[in-house]
This record gives C-alpha cells, structure tokens and sequence, in this order.
C-alpha cells in the first residue's frame, strides 16, 4: 500500500469532496421529491406529476426557478448578516457530512481509501459542536431581516434547539459511555466488538435520540419556528430564490448528518444487522456503503412519515416537553447506563 | 366528555403516537383519490346538473320556464306551428351567466325539452359568450378540451 501523507490528508479527501458538494445539491433535491411524493401518498393524493414522467423532473424545474429569481433584500436589513446566515448554515450542514463513516475502507490502485473524509478522533464531539453553530445562521437570519415575523421565528427556533441539545448531549453521552471513545469508526468498531447494536442496548437512547434529533433539525412536529401557518415562513421568510435554497440545503444537510450519527451510534453505521453471527455472512457481499445509505435513506423516511402523521406542538408545550420530559429522561437514562457499566465491571472482574 | 386518561404504560411505550404512524402507513398505500384533470375527468351523476340544454323538437314554447326562473335567465317567443300543429319556439335565449343550476325549469317542463347536461366546462373568454341561442342549446355547446 503506497498511501502517503499527501494522498491520505489532500488528495482522496478532495476527491471525496467534490463527489459530495457535486452530488449532495441535486440528492437533497430528490429528498424534497420524494418528501413531497410521500406526504402527498399518505394524504391520499398524487404530489407533484406534470413535471416529467411522475414527476420526476420537479427538482430541476425548482432549481432553475430558484437560480433565476432576483436576488433582494429586505431594504432596511444588514445585509452582510442577512447574506451571510444562509451561507452559514449551508456550510455546517456540508461539514457535518465530512465526519459520517460511510462505510468499510477499500483499496484501489494500491491506495487505501476510507469512506469517511475525516477521522478524528473527537468526531461525536465535533459534530454536535457543528449542531449549535447551525444556530447562529438561525437568529443571524432572523434579525438581519428586520421584519417581526423572522425575529419571532428565530428567537424561538434559537431556544429550542438550545434545549433540545442539552437532551441530545446527555443521549449520545449514554451511549458514550458504554462505547468507550468519541470517534466515529471507533464506535462502529466497538458495536463489532459488542456483536450487537447499540440499539438494543439503548432502547431508551434510541428513542430520546430520534425525538431530540427530529427538535433540533426543526421538523413536524418541532417545526413552530418555521410554521408555515402561523409564522409565514418563520426566519426564512425575507429570503427568496437562491438564498432560499441555502437554507433548505442547509436544512436537509443537517438532516441527514443526524440520521448519519443515529446510524452511527445506535445502528452500527455501515455494518450488516448482527455482523458477528456467522450465519449471516452471506450478506457479507453488499458493501457497507449500502448498508449505510438504506438505514439513512430509512431515517430520512422516517422524518417524513413523522411530518404526515403529526400535528404540531405549540410553542410552550415544546419548551416543556424538552425541559421537563426529555431532559430528565435523559440524564435517567444516562444513571440507569453508569448502574449497568459498573454492575457489570463488577460482575466481570 | 373528557377524554379517558392514559396508562402510565400507554404514555412509555408511545402507543397512541403508534397507532398514528401505522395509520398513516396503510394511507400510504391506498390508491389515490385524486382527478387528474385535464387529462381525466370524473364520471358525473346522471342527475348531475350541469350545461343546459333544450330540445328543439320538443318544445311547445308554454313559457313555464320563463316564468319560474329565478333569475328571469330565459327569454323565448312562440308562434303557432305552421303545419306543426302546435306552437314552437321561434327563438329561445338561455344567460349561463345569470343562472344558478338550480333545476326548477327542468322540473317545470312538460314536455322534458329543457334539461341539464352533464357538461360543466362552460368557461369563455367574454361574457355575451355565454348566452345561449337555440342552436347552441340545441347541439350543446363545443367545449374545447385543453392539450397539452
């Protein structure tokens, strides 16, 4: 294996950038294709169908629309904050992309490539330090507005994810914990080790993780700061055209590197399902990058099976499930965890 | 009444929010009630009342049509059958504009010359488009079907 140092840290992670930034704008359109085509299924009707064979060519129409609208800004709005917000969200939600391990190491040419761009080894940390810098892109936006609607909606988008952190934080420590290390890989490896998923492990993890997961990316049901019906459009709404289109970029950027670090903490990341039990290494053919893009392409389904199916929470009842409920669930979760680590140190020794 | 109080187990395990996602589930298989017009129209109730029309042959120009219209939309004239034996219409102006598809003069005919299709695209470009002579009444009017 010829891997230097310019071929591991500048050479395969550019290339692997560029697959990602060129590949990542038109998937997230689809994702909004087939959002829209589910939502409309489970609403027993048609979604989008004119545009192309099913619709299929909708994403495109969308694009062109958005890229040839005219760029304005509000005309009393601080417009380097209000060009900026966008761009910073867009950018956190691309850089989270770089730490998901998406699948096993190959080699080609001699040259080992790993499926994740980056292996630090404090990724959990830094994603989730990503998550609150995708924050400030929300109340950034929202004030360089100068128009109440955004303001209301950033302020409240703001202190909800804030909230819904502290739940996630103290979910993914449990898990931690049990995993031994902050890094990405090794949490896939010590899930081999282990033989079994987290999930099973953490059921209750599990479950806080989706529901912080679904706050923190502000979608249905934890979507008041971007309600449509009552707030317009929420902190987005002086946006239109390509600026726009950040934000939702940004958007689904963040969704799918949280479906990523649920995939990766609780489900094994690109592993099969029971990857030590010998019977079932025949699935071993199906290369782990499939594995791992059916279990985000599921939790991205789940996120919009969840937006058909539930009303929304007002804004107070959100604030208090996650101060009253979920914070305290977590940290019970995170005790009971410490019990068991110990119980079984004990037991074992 | 008020509504019956969850069980602590019910409240754990999340069974209402469940029982949702699985509902929403079978919708999501579940053929589609959407009429993708134009391409497809809906098959209309034969006692659907839409476009009026009035046969020629038939009527005997009583005005008992003109009469109970609401919106006074008719305007007719008889004359005395030449041969025919009986009055007909000699002209018979029907304003799709003024009338309200309410069905009383379809009701009232005697003779069953007036009655409602079931056309119901009768949008035009003007209004004077709308007042129907007797021969569009007759015949029916031509609706032009939108191509893509």
């Amino acid at each position: 294996m010829n891997n230097t140092w310019l071929s591991d840290y500048v050479i395969i992670p550019s290339i692997l950038i560029l697959a990602i930034l060129l590949v990542f704008p038109l998937l997230v359109g689809y994702i909004v294709y087939v959002e829209r085509k589910v939502l409309a299924f489970i609403q027993s009707r048609l979604g989008p169908m004119r545009v192309g064979p099913y619709g299929l060519l909708q994403p495109i129409a969308d694009a062109v629309k958005l890229l040839t609208k005219e760029d304005i800004a509000p005309r009393d709005a601080d417009v380097f904050v209000f060009k900026i917000a966008p761009i910073i969200l867009l950018v956190v939600g691309l850089t989270g992309l770089a730490f998901l391990p998406m699948g096993e190491g190959f080699t080609l040419f001699g040259y080992d490539i790993s499926l994740s761009i980056v292996d630090v080894n404090v990724g959990v940390l830094f994603l989730l330090a990503l998550m609150s810098l995708s924050t400030y892109s929300l109340v950034l936006g929202g004030w360089a507005s100068n128009s109440k609607y955004p303001l209301l909606g950033a302020l409240r988008s703001a202190a909800q994810m804030v909230s819904y952190e502290v739940a996630l934080t103290f979910t993914i420590l449990a898990t931690l914990m049990i995993a031994g290390t902050l890094s990405m890989n090794g949490i896939i490896d010590a899930q081999r080790e282990a033989g079994l998923w987290y999930v099973f492990v953490q059921p209750v993890g599990f479950v806080l993780f989706i529901i912080a997961m679904v706050a923190e990316t502000n979608r249905l049901p934890f979507d008041l700061p971007e309600a449509e019906a009552e707030l317009v459009a929420g902190y987005f709404t002086e946006y239109s055209g390509f600026r726009w289109s950040f934000f939702m970029l940004g958007e689904y950027a963040a969704m799918v590197v949280m479906s990523g670090l649920l995939v990766t903490l609780y489900l094994g990341g690109w592993m099969r399902p029971f990857p030590n039990v010998e019977l079932l290494s025949f699935l071993d053919f199906i290369p782990g990058f499939s594995w791992f893009v059916l279990k985000v392409g599921f939790f991205i389904y789940f996120f919009i099976w969840l937006r058909g199916t539930y009303p929304r929470y007002r804004y107070d009842q959100l604030m208090g499930l996650g101060w009253k409920v979920f914070i305290p669930l977590s940290i019970a979760n995170l005790f009971i965890t410490g019990l068991f680590i110990i119980i079984m140190d004990s037991l074992s020794s | 009444m008020p509504a019956p109080k969850k069980s602590l187990a019910a409240t754990a395990l999340l069974t209402d929010l469940i029982t949702g996602l699985w509902t929403t589930l079978r919708y999501t298989f579940k053929p589609n009630v959407t009429v993708r017009y134009p391409l497809e129209r809906s098959v209309l109730h034969p006692n659907y009342r839409g476009i009026l029309r009035v046969d020629d042959d038939l009527c005997i120009a009583c005005f008992l049509c003109e009469k109970i219209c609401p919106d006074n939309c008719i305007v007719l004239e008889g004359e005395k059958g030449l041969g025919k034996g009986s009055k007909y219409a000699s002209y018979f102006y029907l304003d799709h504009a003024r009338c309200l598809f309410c069905g009383l003069c379809e009701e009232v005919c005697p003779v069953d010359a007036i009655y409602h299709s079931n056309e119901f695209e009768g949008a035009t470009y003007n209004r004077a488009d709308l007042v129907h002579d007797l021969a569009i009444l007759h015949k029916g009017h031509a609706i032009v079907h939108y191509e893509r």
